[in-house]
């Protein structure tokens, strides 16, 4: 199980990071959404993960999965989307100055 | 000498030495009480040089007591200490400074002539100008003006760093830890998401197919979290989704649907061999993280929710109540975000397309009846469960974020069905003041524990009977999950409407949408 | 009394008469005339301490996790210097209503005054180096916006800049040498560093840790190759070139030396680093100064000479040149603070700084020239007044060592 969650974090990743590096403002929103669910995953993973055990106080519960990263991913992830929001505002801001969507400002020679 | 000599300079010059010359205005003297600060001081002067040891002996030993952390030395304060050498070398001083001063004229011009320009100041201002210079060439050549290249060279920064850091540790990637089994569930889900995401870079320059594409990579991700005992993280992540999905739609409205293919396939090579080695250092160290014990400072907070928090939720006690700060500041960054965003649209002037990227025209028809029906069934149901989510969230699954989320995805699907002008007349809120107001509560939640002697965000909280609901508690952290609450519903909406009324406010005044001039919005 | 209270007055009343500068000038004006006026009431029952040859210290809980308290020291020199900061801050405060012109609402240069002030209580009372080193910074971003407080004068924002510029890589330097001393001192609490004096001169580190600490007083105390800034910050108004460029910021790298007297001083290095550079500051500031055009220039190169004095009596490291170089702090701070005093009137009166233009003001002004005679007979060193006491008590007997003292006293007649 560990193997699956290991190999979605690279593959996020490497999507994340290939779609950052256009040229384009839009796939570069879409990369770091792709980065933030990598981030966000590794950030829980950290944890360890368990199944079946939510960090719900329970007299029948033998063991709780770790309530620290859940805690830190949950804001994160309310947070990542307000970046995603202002990211994708500055990039429609930077077309309407510009009247492109290079990430640079000028369009493509 | 040469302080005598500057000294004559400065008295023979100014009150001597001829009439003034080009002067605007006849000086006289200066107001009465202008003078009194130099009197005050001109007499300390005298007094001091005629009766040191009766002004300023007492306090000089005291000072002198301090700078040598010991006793004064023996010293004899006088004004007459007889005709000794510091006397006579004074007199000398004297008249070598008013002999000097007599011939300053000749001084005056060699001093012009070779040394004026002499001066340290010359010397800093050429530093000063290399050090521009330096700074200059050093950012020049780090940031040619393309974001790419500058992405390219951080990245490779930090893989060649974090590399660096594992050569030379001889230790095992894989570590002692037991794995869990894999089941078929989680082999398919894993798939999906990896096939989507996948395609989502292939097909990036159809950027509503990649959209799309990466909804279903947070919806699996949704998954990921229920599977491993994390039902709040689902919760929120499934809400964000929507909420992400429909900026982005909205967003891309206004952007070209397609991204041309710009790099040349040496370059996309490069860059897919970066992330592939990106990712695959991600994983690495996820791995190496994963199959390794640890320990965790969560017993501390399992332990004391119920007792401490008031709460079973241990996710939802830590973010109210334990971690009560963090949590302000987190949602002070999104009051600030939207409120950045709303600074960055109100004076955004943005064509709106007539047509969408084959050639087709929009649909006049702007608010399907049936789906603005339904939403405005939907709308009841969906608050009151995002209050139930509210009210629930210190004990099972829930709080303020999520439920914040929640609502915010209800109120947006009711613009989006029927429209903002429509539901901006039964919802005349200034979302500002929402924003404000969750902010004021979450810390004046914080402020009242201050008040009543406890640190800050202090929570407490008891127990109230209710009729026919039964026991039920209320914490005061409660109080602060609502300004958490409210900053989240209207933050995540001042985002939304005003990115929505950006095209509303674009659209052409006559004629409505369809019939509006065909012009390529594509200034390029 | 506490001691942090007589630093916090400042500060807060800086933002008070920001606040109340709207409702007009002379309710600004009160305020910073009490503001030192009851700090020096404040001062009085403490005063008693250093004089029965005591210290006072008193401590605040701030960062107890990591070692640092806010401790506050008041011993013999800080007294000194406090009285000299808030006495001639009070007659600053007096000068300065009457030199701006009428229709300057006074606010914003009191505001930054008092802070300024508040910075330099900050620097004399510290009881341990990080505190020091705090407000010795903002000592330099209180005197930035001082200099530049006329902005729209191209000359005012470059002098400001110089200043700032210097001091804070002085600055720097003074970080980099505190946390060496605290290092070798094993504490940055003022008490146990002066107590640790013998340890400090054997440890290896304590050549590079002089070497910075001198780099932040030389650069603060405009010591050559350092004093360029302080002739161009004469673009600031004259009160507070008055307060800052002769009483008080440029006696704060002066005051780390006598206050790291008995800490530092006495090994080779210290007398050649410290004497050599003052004993050069104090030549080329009174060569130069002679030069100069224009009446400020003149005396904030007098000021760059009288500071290479004082450093050179305590790079000298007897005990009795260190009495000499604390008497001429005293005798400096009152003739040249009268002096730039009168240079404000002169330029006040006639709109001119320039030498070549201001002649024969006798005839116009004479009572104003004979305060600007008396204090600058006293600059000169003749008899009858501090400046000559002060000068003479370099030479009075053979304490000091042979070379070194025969050397000061050629160059100190010359």
């Amino acid at each position: 199980m560990e193997l699956l969650i290991v190999l979605i974090i690279g593959v996020l990743t490497a999507c994340g990071v290939y779609l950052t590096l256009r040229g384009r403002t839009f796939p570069v929103v879409l990369g770091l959404t792709f980065l933030s669910y990598a981030v966000n995953l590794f950030l829980f993973a950290m944890g360890r993960l368990t199944v079946g055990q939510p960090a719900i106080i329970d007299p029948r519960a033998a063991a709780y999965a770790d309530p620290v990263p859940q805690a830190l991913v949950l804001t994160a992830i309310v947070i990542g989307f307000a970046m995603t929001a202002f990211v994708i505002v500055l990039a429609l801001k930077a077309r309407a100055e510009l009247g492109n969507d290079h990430v640079d400002g000028r369009p493509a020679p | 000498m040469f302080a005598v000599a500057y000294s004559l300079r400065f008295i023979h010059d100014v009150f001597f030495n001829g009439e003034p010359i080009g002067l605007g205005k006849t000086p006289h003297e200066p107001p009465r009480w202008m003078k009194a600060p130099m009197e005050v001081l001109v007499v300390l002067c005298l007094v001091v040089g005629i009766f040191p040891a009766l002004t300023v002996e007492p306090l000089l030993n005291v000072a002198v007591t301090g700078v040598l952390q010991g006793p004064p030395p023996e010293y004899n304060l006088a004004i007459w200490h007889g005709f000794t050498p510091a006397l006579w070398m004074s007199l000398l001083a004297l008249v070598g400074g008013g002999w000097l001063y007599s011939g300053r004229r000749p001084l005056f011009a060699f001093y012009e002539r070779y040394l004026e320009r002499i001066e340290a100041k010359v010397l800093y201002e050429g530093l000063l100008q290399r050090l521009f210079a330096l700074a200059g060439v050093l950012t020049r050549w780090f940031d040619t003006g393309s974001l790419q290249r500058l992405l390219v060279v951080t990245i490779s920064a930090f893989l060649v760093l974090g590399v660096a850091g594992f050569i030379g540790a001889a230790m095992p990637l894989t570590g002692p830890r037991g794995l869990l089994p894999v089941d078929g569930m989680s082999l398919l889900a894993t798939m999906i998401l990896l096939a989507t995401a996948i395609a989502t870079v292939i097909l990036h320059r159809q950027r509503l197919v990649a959209l799309v594409l990466i909804g279903v990579v947070g919806l699996v991700t949704t998954l990921i979290f229920i599977k491993f005992s994390a039902p709040d993280l689902a919760l929120t992540q499934l809400s964000v989704e929507v909420v992400t999905v429909v900026l982005l739609l909205l967003a891309l409205y206004f952007l070209p649907q397609h991204s041309p293919l710009e790099s040349a396939p040496v370059q996309r090579i490069g860059h897919g061999l970066l992330a592939v080695v990106a990712g695959g250092g991600a994983a690495a160290l996820a791995w190496a993280v994963l199959t390794r014990p640890y320990d965790t400072i969560a017993g501390y907070f399992l332990a004391n929710s119920v007792p401490g928090g008031g709460g079973a939720n241990v996710v939802n006690v830590i973010l109210v109540d334990f971690r009560g700060y963090d949590t302000l500041g987190e949602i002070s960054v999104l009051a600030l975000a939207a409120l950045g965003i709303y600074a960055m649209l109100e004076r955004l002037h943005l064509d709106s397309p007539t047509r969408d990227a084959d050639g087709r025209l929009w649909d006049g028809e702007l608010h399907p009846a049936i789906m603005a029906t339904l939403a405005r069934l939907l709308l009841p149901l969906a608050l009151l469960v995002s209050v139930y989510i509210f009210l629930r969230g210190h004990n099972r699954p829930g709080g303020g974020f999520i439920a914040g989320l929640i609502t915010a995805v209800a109120l947006i699907t009711q613009y989006l069905a029927n429209g903002v002008g429509w539901t901006h007349a039964r919802l005349p809120w200034n979302m500002h003041l929402l924003i404000g107001l969750g902010l004021l509560i979450a810390a004046f939640t914080g402020l009242a524990s201050l008040g009543l002697g406890y640190p800050f965000l202090t929570s407490t909280f008891g127990h109230l009977h209710w009729p026919l609901v039964g026991d039920f508690e209320l914490a005061s952290a409660m109080a602060f999950d609502l300004g958490v609450y409210l900053v989240v519903v209207g933050a995540t909406l001042l985002i939304l409407i005003h990115l929505g009324l950006i095209h509303q406010n674009r659209l052409p005044k006559d004629g409505g949408w369809a019939k509006g001039s065909v012009q390529s919005t594509d200034k390029r | 009394m506490h001691l942090l209270f007589l630093i916090c007055l400042p500060f807060i009343s800086a933002v008070v008469v920001a606040a109340i500068s709207r409702l007009g000038r002379s309710q600004a004006v009160w305020l910073a005339g009490i503001t030192p006026l009851l700090s020096l009431l404040c001062l009085f029952p403490l005063a008693k301490t250093p004089f029965t040859g005591h210290t006072l210290i008193q401590r605040v809980n701030w960062l107890s996790a990591v070692g640092l308290d806010l401790v506050f020291y008041l011993d013999g020199l800080s007294l000194l210097f406090v009285l000299l900061i808030l006495g001639i801050g009070f007659l600053i405060v007096l000068y300065a209503s009457y030199y701006l012109p009428q229709q300057d609402r006074l606010g914003r240069f009191y505001a930054y005054l008092l802070l300024f002030m508040g910075s330099m209580l900050g620097i004399v009372l510290a009881g341990n180096l990080i505190q020091l080193l705090i407000c010795w910074e903002l000592t330099s971003l209180t005197s930035f916006l001082l200099v530049s407080y006329g902005y729209e004068r191209e000359e005012a924002r470059t002098g400001a800049r110089m200043a700032l510029t210097v001091t804070g890589a002085g600055g720097l330097a003074l970080l980099g040498g505190f946390l060496l001393l605290g290092h070798i001192a094993g504490s940055f609490e003022l008490a146990v560093i002066l107590a640790a004096g013998d340890t400090i001169r054997a440890h290896p580190l304590y050549l590079p840790m002089l070497l910075l600490i001198l780099l932040g007083v030389f650069t603060k105390s405009a010591q050559v190759p350092f004093h360029f800034w302080l002739p161009s910050a004469m673009a600031a108004p004259t009160p507070a070139s008055a307060y800052l460029h002769s009483a008080t910021m440029v006696k704060a790298g002066v005051f780390l030396l006598a206050r790291l007297f008995p800490a530092l001083s006495g090994t080779p290095e210290w007398a050649w680093l410290v004497g050599g550079t003052g004993l050069l500051t104090l030549l080329l500031g009174a060569f130069f100064a002679l030069f100069q055009h224009d009446i400020k220039g003149l005396l904030a190169y007098s000021t760059v000479s009288h500071l290479g004095l004082i450093t050179l009596l305590f790079g000298i490291g007897t005990p009795l040149a260190a009495v000499a170089g604390v008497f001429h702090i005293i005798n400096h701070a009152t003739f040249k603070a009268s002096l730039f005093m009168a240079a404000g009137v002169i330029d006040h009166e006639t709109g001119s700084r320039d030498m070549r233009q201001i002649n024969g003001l006798w005839s116009y002004m004479p009572y104003t020239g004979v305060l600007a005679m008396v204090a600058s007979a006293a600059m000169a060193g003749v008899p009858l007044l501090n400046g000559f006491l002060s000068k003479e008590m370099f030479l009075p007997k053979p304490l000091m060592r042979p070379p070194i003292s025969t050397l000061v006293g050629c160059c100190q007649r010359w």
